[in-house]
């Protein structure tokens, strides 16, 4: 019997959207630490700069100027501050969105992104883990598609057992 | 030749042994060339120069006999597999279906004897996987045959090679006489050639200090004095030379390159050949391309003329912008259409939607072309100089960022996609939805707020994207995108 054949208009407008809205947030311990790095950071530039100064004061105190303060103090507040800045209001951008046929996954406040990669473009995935993320137990889940170097797709902050999870709906999706 | 020659483990011809000493001292030259010039200077090296004389070739040779003794390669069902080291033993197996290309390749050598050098790409290098030096060229033809036919269908070693590998006659696409041939090389990028040509020159001159020191040195001191003083009337038959030379450069580059080039598409597979000293004969599957990338300049579109990049999918490791690909150059609108029904049949200009940027692009296309006014100030001290250029300036690069901005725009048919941009350099791109490897979009807080958005493109060959379009458009495209993708049943690659 000869199967119907079906050839129907379809609307670009009727397609799956990626909402917005469906994105699943990452855990709040993730952001805690990216605080502490942004901080750990700044406080490590802050006392390189306060040791530097201390020396020049009693290496050269002729040479100390106040001006000489001025241009790294500005850049300091202007790089940590835009940092913390893109933190405070990034973080609730970041998030991944699984549908039945792909994965994507939003960064960014600056520059936002939105990239989306199909299961079936998927060479192969990764879970890494550092030891401070293995300490608050959240990895990040890396995915490989052909055709350019590293990691295409990096989805950073995940639990531990979201992260095995999305590993294994890919590999499922890949087999079948 | 029986493909089951190929059944089990072989070596190369023995003349590869000459292949790889070439290779080897080609190698070493290059490596050390800045040092041998500067040891060449000192006369004590030449009290050696019979054990160097000795040394070097047999160095070179025992590297070159290892490295042939030690390569091996035959055909299993599924893929080809080759041996090759002495100490550290490497076995390497390619799935036929992961080869992208095999080219031949002749230097002069090769064609005196009738020998053929063989390359195979693959999706897994940034550049050639494997390189044979030298096979007898029947054997070659053959090796090729099973390779590129098994890449489509598999390989049964067991089956005769006139069952296994269809035989099609070609059919002439393009091909490149002497007046075309001089044409490409007339339109090529003259500017980069000479600035290459010159560079090359000093390379070579620097490790020669000393000679060429001493012989000015030697001059009297009149020559110099009038050097000092005259320099400024040198500097227009200085231009005149290099601009000469740069053509010259480009001419000869074109000549050696493209030299009897010829294109044809063969069955399922587009092969080229060309090369004067060095004929390379590239074949590549069509069914494996993954984007077009087609490149002119303001003459060689007044000479109707165009060069095609045809690539292929690129390594994970290799990185860069650019995929496994090839140059066809000098190609006329008839013949590119040719090869767009070749390689994307389905691909419909009639029917299609265009996408432009909107015209914040060209405001800032033409802020950044301003730009260059800042250092221009600084160096002419914002004298009456300045203030005459300006103008000109801004009035030349007003038009030509409008000119610009006209030039980019996207069209899409729902099957593929051509991306076009430039004004003096034109490019367009083209390529398929389906064969996508992921879509990315893009906002910064400078469009956002406008409603425009960038999406990228990525490919196996490299990205490409579709920048300032209405977010709407950016957010369609992106979804159009992924259901082309995730709808496709069947290869990409």
């Amino acid at each position: 019997m000869m199967e119907e054949f079906e050839n129907n208009v379809l609307r670009t407008e009727h397609l799956p959207q990626i909402q917005a809205e469906e994105f699943e947030k990452l855990p709040l311990r993730y952001r805690n630490i990216r605080w502490a790095t942004c901080g750990l950071v700044a406080l490590g530039v802050l006392l390189i700069f306060v040791a530097l100064t201390v020396a020049g004061s009693l290496l050269a105190p002729e040479a100390m100027d106040l001006k000489l303060f001025v241009f790294p103090t500005i850049l300091w507040v202007f790089v940590f501050g835009s940092w913390g800045l893109s933190e405070w209001f990034g973080f609730d951008r970041r998030g991944y969105l699984t549908r039945s046929r792909d994965l994507s996954y939003r960064a960014g406040w600056l520059f936002h992104s939105i990239t989306t990669v199909p299961f079936n473009r998927i060479q192969h995935s990764e879970v890494t883990q550092g030891p401070i993320a293995k300490r608050f137990k959240i990895c990040t889940l890396k995915l490989y598609t052909a055709g350019s170097s590293g990691a295409n797709l990096q989805i950073p902050g995940l639990d531990e057992g979201v992260a095995k999870q999305l590993r294994q709906l890919i590999e499922d999706r890949n087999e079948s | 030749m029986n493909p089951e020659a190929f059944g089990s483990p072989r070596r190369q011809h023995p003349m590869g042994l000459v292949g790889y000493f070439v290779k080897n001292l080609y190698v070493m030259v290059k490596g050390f060339w800045p040092v041998a010039a500067g040891l060449a200077l000192s006369s004590e090296v030449f009290n050696y120069a019979s054990w160097i004389g000795l040394a070097l070739p047999l160095l070179v040779g025992v590297s070159a006999f290892i490295e042939y003794r030690y390569f091996k390669f035959h055909l299993t069902k599924e893929a080809l597999v080759v041996h090759s080291g002495w100490i550290q033993k490497e076995r390497m197996v390619i799935p036929f279906e992961r080869i992208q290309a095999v080219h031949l390749h002749q230097s002069a050598w090769h064609q005196a004897l009738g020998l053929c050098g063989l390359k195979v790409d693959t999706a897994g290098s940034g550049g050639s996987e494997l390189d044979f030096a030298a096979l007898n060229k029947q054997e070659a033809l053959d090796l090729r045959a099973l390779l590129t036919g098994g890449a489509r269908e598999g390989v049964n070693p067991e089956q005769p090679l006139a069952e296994s590998v269809e035989q099609e006659e070609p059919e002439p696409l393009m091909q490149l006489d002497t007046r075309k041939l001089f044409k490409v090389g007339l339109t090529q990028n003259h500017l980069r050639n000479g600035l290459i040509a010159v560079g090359a020159f000093f390379t070579v001159l620097e490790p020669l200090e000393r000679w060429w020191g001493t012989w000015i040195e030697s001059l009297p001191e009149w020559t110099l004095l009038l050097f000092a003083f005259a320099w400024v009337l040198l500097i227009i038959p200085a231009i005149i030379l290099f601009v000469f030379l740069a053509v010259l450069v480009s001419v000869v580059s074109a000549f050696i390159k493209y030299y009897r080039f010829r294109a044809d598409i063969q069955g399922a597979d587009l092969s080229i050949e060309s090369g004067l000293f060095r004929r390379n004969e590239f074949r590549i599957p069509l069914s494996k391309v993954q984007l077009l990338d087609w490149k002119s300049t303001w003459l060689r579109r007044k000479l109707s003329l165009e060069t095609l990049q045809i690539h292929q999918a690129r390594a994970q490791a290799s990185g860069g912008s650019q995929g496994l690909g090839i140059t066809i150059p000098g190609l006329e609108i008839e013949q590119s259409n040719l090869i767009i029904q070749s390689v994307f049949p389905k691909w419909n200009p009639s029917v299609v939607e265009h996408f432009q940027p909107d015209s914040y692009f060209r405001y800032r296309l033409f802020l950044f072309a301003l730009l260059p006014l800042l250092p221009i100030g600084l160096v002419l001290g914002m004298g009456w100089l300045f203030w005459i250029f300006a103008p000109f300036w801004v009035a030349f690069r007003w038009a030509t960022t409008q000119r610009k901005f006209e030039g980019y725009r996207v069209t899409t048919d729902g099957v593929g996609v051509m991306i076009e941009s430039g004004w003096w350099f034109k490019r367009r791109t083209l390529l398929q939805w389906h064969q996508l490897q992921r879509v990315s979009f893009h906002q910064n807080r400078m469009i956002e707020p406008r409603g425009l958005a960038h999406i990228v493109l990525h490919s196996a060959a490299g990205s490409r994207s579709i920048r300032f379009v209405k977010e709407t458009d950016a957010r369609r495209i992106m979804d159009f995108a992924a259901y082309r993708i995730e709808s496709h049943v069947g290869s990409w690659m």
